[in-house]
């Protein structure tokens, strides 16, 4: 097959890294940057230092504080229309996907009318915005690497998303520091979004040898580091490990794409109001084991970088139940809840199955599959 | 009430009969995939019958829209047990016939049985809506213009032909049925593939001739107000549109400034090599020829069409050539055959308008005979004298006039793109892969017009969403061509909703677009699909020929790499 590399964003990675945002920017001669994070941001003291560091290097910040999580396209709008009107060189997102997924709605909106929503899918002729900086704060999104952006659509009660250059990022800050405060549940549900991230891309029809790579090492990476992260939040290298993991799953699924687990993510979130990295665990083992019937190789890999082997003369069908069992117990290990722990009613869970075929990401699935088999991953995962 | 009407050829008699009910929320390829999986189901026909013998019948029918204000409702279908690929066919046309039918308040022509005492007869409407049998001898392999001026002499302007040339008379297995078109009366409109004039010729019938009635049948409406206003929503939106279309600018011939350049534009039989000189096929060149020598283009070929991608092409005397000059005769008569002589293409695309023949299956058949060594690449006069010779049905003709697959395999060539015995049309699926997987998968065989995914995948020549767009434009268009044009179609999209509306207000009932996606789409796909596989077909034929996996495009390097399973599951709804 022949394929092209996406490489995107270039990071400054490490602990403390976010220390030098401002003289980097100061640098790049950026003199007013558009701030974006939601107010939990402020509370636990991540952004005012970092607006304190900006300050000090002569860039005066305009601050957005409003960020929602599932970025609702109104919020999206309303930040854009200040953005618009602020003066402003530079954005700077600080939080996880939320704050990330905003900034980039802003910036397709900078030089684009709104509504955003005229926008989703795949956009190649948006008028370009602002650079963006990114400072992630979980080790999950991937966002800061990737050229798109999830926005709920609140008038139409679905998410969906731009994929355009103009979600790029310019520069990102990864700095495990500003993840040591994150409790337990939060790390494991963000970390998963990466592991989803890396087993769907590895399985995903836009797959390259670069993706693949990237993303065999992130599933060796949060398998043996996301349940110390989890068990103990203070474990440094633990934190880097899962924000490198993240980053390279993000890259992954930049040029890989996700598939049929975040259709399925997206559904459950929109409608039982789930976050996101574990909407996307609840029916990830089943996701795997059906991608097994074109994707046997691939699921092999999944299965060895979680330190499984696999039987050699093993039938699809026998490395899908592998795989399956093997992703469930790890995020059983890591502690998530099921379907039906979460409190998601069964039957109102069946009848999303629809909306999953839907989802603007059924289309790259590796096969087609019908609503009423979805169904039967929903029932597979629901007590599970 | 919509009239239906019974042509038996055996014993020369036309009965007229009140449509029926359960179909009339049926049209174009919904109403043949139902009405020939009805005949197999009330064993009035064996799906595994010989599509030439006396069980087979030929179906003239409407859009589901036909008799209303809409635009492009009154495009016209051709059903039947296809000749060519053994399975279902619906094949369809633009031009005057439908809107006449329509008028004439007929839904849907009949014609059964073979005659017994050889004779080649018409079927003549008048005026006042009387039908009969007319005597078609002085016409036998009369070229379709001819027929054309014939009746144009006997019941003047006002009238729609549907004919058969030599090619259907000879009963080749790629003759096509030409459809006069609106005002002009050439007979260039054309339900060109599966051999359907084959059919025609087999059971006598040289044409079918409408007049325009006195008083036009008037449709019947549940919510005549809600139709009417869904309607104007409608075609101002698609006369918006058409604006900017370069299929109503331009015309078809425009594919080519896109597949010239990005490899999909099939070269020396589907080699997958880059043409450098398409331009001299393409739209400057085109419209600088049709300014000079008053030609013409932005023409309907039915009443009421805003999209109006038709042109009348002059030779360089400023004297009449050709008309619906379209992009893949251009394709594949062009550089598929390595030639570049747009004056040359329009005589060969004149020809099998005249010989009634598809050109889809002439252009990739000559290929195939150039690739084998028949005749030199690029050899425009070679192609000419071999499509005289299927004309005159001497020498090579008869092998050329069964299509792409009977000439590749007289000439023992290894690469002959057919599928289902159907030639595939101008875009190598190498290149645009989800179109691949509609040639590969689509029950009409190997099609030009079942879903052409270009442009709407991540990449054309990568695996990513291909099936997906393949399933949902199949659908798509299966719904499209039970109830309008599919260029008018193409501008719908985003008020696609409105099309429950249409139905709603035509035929009462709930205002549910899935009478449309489902009812018209999905389940028209899935029942062609049985008919098919009734008539024997199995997953062996939903396959792309073995080249477009073997050997790389020079274009682009890419094989046709989609995983089978994905083709396999391509219609799991």
């Amino acid at each position: 097959m022949i394929t092209s590399y996406e490489c995107f964003v270039p990071p400054i990675m490490g602990f403390g890294s976010s220390k030098r945002i401002g003289i980097t920017l100061r640098a790049k001669g950026y003199k007013k940057a558009f701030v974006i994070y939601d107010k939990g941001m402020k509370d636990f003291g991540i952004a005012d230092p970092i607006i304190e560091n900006l300050d000090m290097a002569n860039i005066e910040a305009v601050c957005f504080d409003g960020v929602l999580p599932d970025p609702p396209d109104e919020m999206v709008e309303a930040a854009a229309g200040i953005a618009r009107n602020s003066g402003c060189d530079v954005i700077v997102a600080i939080g996880g996907g939320s704050s990330m997924d905003t900034a980039k709605g802003v910036n397709v909106l900078i030089n684009n009318p709104p509504p955003i929503k005229q926008y989703f899918g795949v956009q190649k002729n948006l008028r370009p915005g602002l650079p963006m900086v990114f400072v992630p704060t979980t080790s999950g999104t991937g966002s800061e690497t990737t050229n798109m952006c999830v926005i709920s659509c609140v008038s139409e009660g679905k998410k969906d998303s731009v994929v355009s250059p103009v979600c790029v990022g310019t520069l990102a800050f990864l700095d495990p520091e500003l993840t040591m405060g994150l409790p337990p549940k939060p790390t494991a549900m963000t970390g998963i979004d990466a592991f989803a991230h890396a087993v769907e891309s590895i399985t995903g029809a836009q797959a390259n040898p670069l993706s693949d790579a990237l993303a065999r090492d992130a599933i060796r990476t949060i398998n043996k580091w996301l349940p110390r992260a989890v068990d103990n939040g203070k474990d440094q290298v633990a934190r880097e490990k899962m924000m490198e993991a993240s980053f390279f799953a993000g890259m992954a699924f930049t040029n890989a794409l996700v598939h049929l687990g975040h259709s399925i993510g997206h559904s459950i979130g929109a409608t039982f109001h789930v976050p996101h990295g574990l909407a996307c665990a609840f029916c990830l083992p089943e996701v795997i084991e059906y991608t097994a019937r074109t994707e046997s190789e691939k699921v092999v890999m999944i299965c060895e970088a979680m330190g499984v082997t696999v039987p050699e003369n093993a039938t699809w069908q026998e490395i899908g139940a592998l795989a399956k069992d093997t992703i469930r117990a790890f995020i059983k290990r890591i502690g998530l809840p099921n379907m039906e722990e979460s409190g998601i009613p069964l039957e109102a869970l069946l009848k999303i199955a629809p909306m999953v075929t839907a989802d603007t990401g059924f289309a790259l699935i590796p096969y087609r599959i019908t609503a009423a088999r979805v169904a039967e991953m929903f029932r597979s995962a629901y007590s599970a | 009430m919509w009239s239906k009407l019974i042509v038996n050829m055996a014993e020369a008699t036309v009965t007229k009969l009140p449509y029926d009910e359960e179909y009339l929320q049926l049209g174009g390829r919904a109403l043949v995939a139902n009405y020939f999986m009805d005949l197999v189901k009330t064993g009035k026909m064996d799906p595994k019958c010989d599509p030439m013998g006396e069980q087979n019948v030929l179906m003239f029918c409407t859009g589901v829209l036909a008799g209303t204000n809409f635009t492009t409702s009154y495009r016209i279908s051709v059903g039947c047990k296809s000749p060519l690929t053994g399975g279902i066919k619906e094949a369809s046309s633009g031009g005057y016939m439908g809107k006449l039918m329509a008028d004439q308040g007929y839904r849907m022509i009949t014609v059964h049985g073979l005659p017994q005492d050889g004779k080649l007869r018409y079927l003549h409407i008048d005026k006042e809506g009387n039908a009969e049998l007319v005597d078609a001898e002085d016409l036998r392999l009369k070229g379709t213009y001819d027929v054309v001026d014939a009746m144009r002499e006997r019941y003047g302007d006002g009238i729609s032909v549907a004919c058969i040339g030599p090619a259907g008379e000879r009963l080749y297995k790629a003759a096509s049925i030409q459809i006069s078109e609106f005002g002009t009366l050439h007979p260039s409109r054309v339900a060109a593939r599966g051999g359907v004039g084959a059919l025609m010729g087999v059971k006598g019938l040289k044409a079918v001739v409408i007049e325009k009635p006195t008083i036009p049948y008037k449709v019947e409406y549940a919510d005549e107000a809600m139709f009417r206003e869904a309607a104007k929503e409608l075609n101002a939106f698609i006369a918006g549109a058409a604006k900017v279309d370069p299929f109503h600018n331009f015309g078809t011939i425009s594919t080519i400034e896109k597949t010239g350049a990005n490899g999909i534009l099939p070269v020396e039989n589907f080699s997958g090599k880059l043409y450098k000189d398409y331009k001299k096929l393409g739209v400057e060149e085109f419209l600088g020829r049709l300014a000079a020598r008053g030609g013409c283009n932005k023409k309907p070929c039915q009443p009421g069409c805003l999209v109006q991608c038709s042109n009348v092409y002059h030779d360089a005397d400023g004297k009449y050539l050709t008309s619906g000059f379209e992009y893949e005769t251009i394709a594949l008569f062009g550089p598929n055959c390595r030639i570049d002589d747009l004056d040359k293409i329009a005589v060969m695309d004149r020809m099998c308008d005249d010989i009634g023949v598809d050109t889809i299956e002439m252009g990739t058949a000559c290929g195939v005979a150039m690739d084998a060594g028949k005749l030199e690449w690029g050899d425009a006069d070679g192609v000419i004298a071999m499509l005289e010779e299927m004309r005159q049905g001497v020498g090579f003709g008869p092998t050329l006039g069964d299509g792409c697959e009977a000439v590749g395999l007289a000439l023992g060539a290894k690469r002959i793109p057919t599928v289902k015995h159907q030639a595939i049309s101008g875009y190598d699926p190498r290149n645009t892969k989800g179109t691949g997987i509609t040639y590969a998968t689509c029950p009409q065989g190997a099609d030009h017009t079942a879903a052409l995914t270009m442009g709407r995948a991540f990449d054309d020549a990568g695996r990513t969403a291909q099936a997906y767009a393949s399933n949902k434009l199949q659908v798509a268009i299966c719904f499209s061509d039970s109830m309008m044009c599919l260029f008018a179609f193409s501008n719908v999209v985003p008020k696609m909703h409105l099309l429950a509306n249409l139905m709603s207000g035509l035929y009462g009932g709930p205002v549910d677009i899935t009478r449309v996606t489902i009812g018209l789409g999905v389940k028209t796909l899935l029942t062609e699909r049985a008919f098919n596989k009734l008539a024997g077909f199995t997953d062996e034929d939903d396959k792309l020929p073995e080249f477009f996996l073997t050997e790389r495009s020079a274009a682009t390097g890419a094989v046709f790499d989609i995983n089978p399973v994905e083709m396999e599951v391509l219609f799991d709804f």
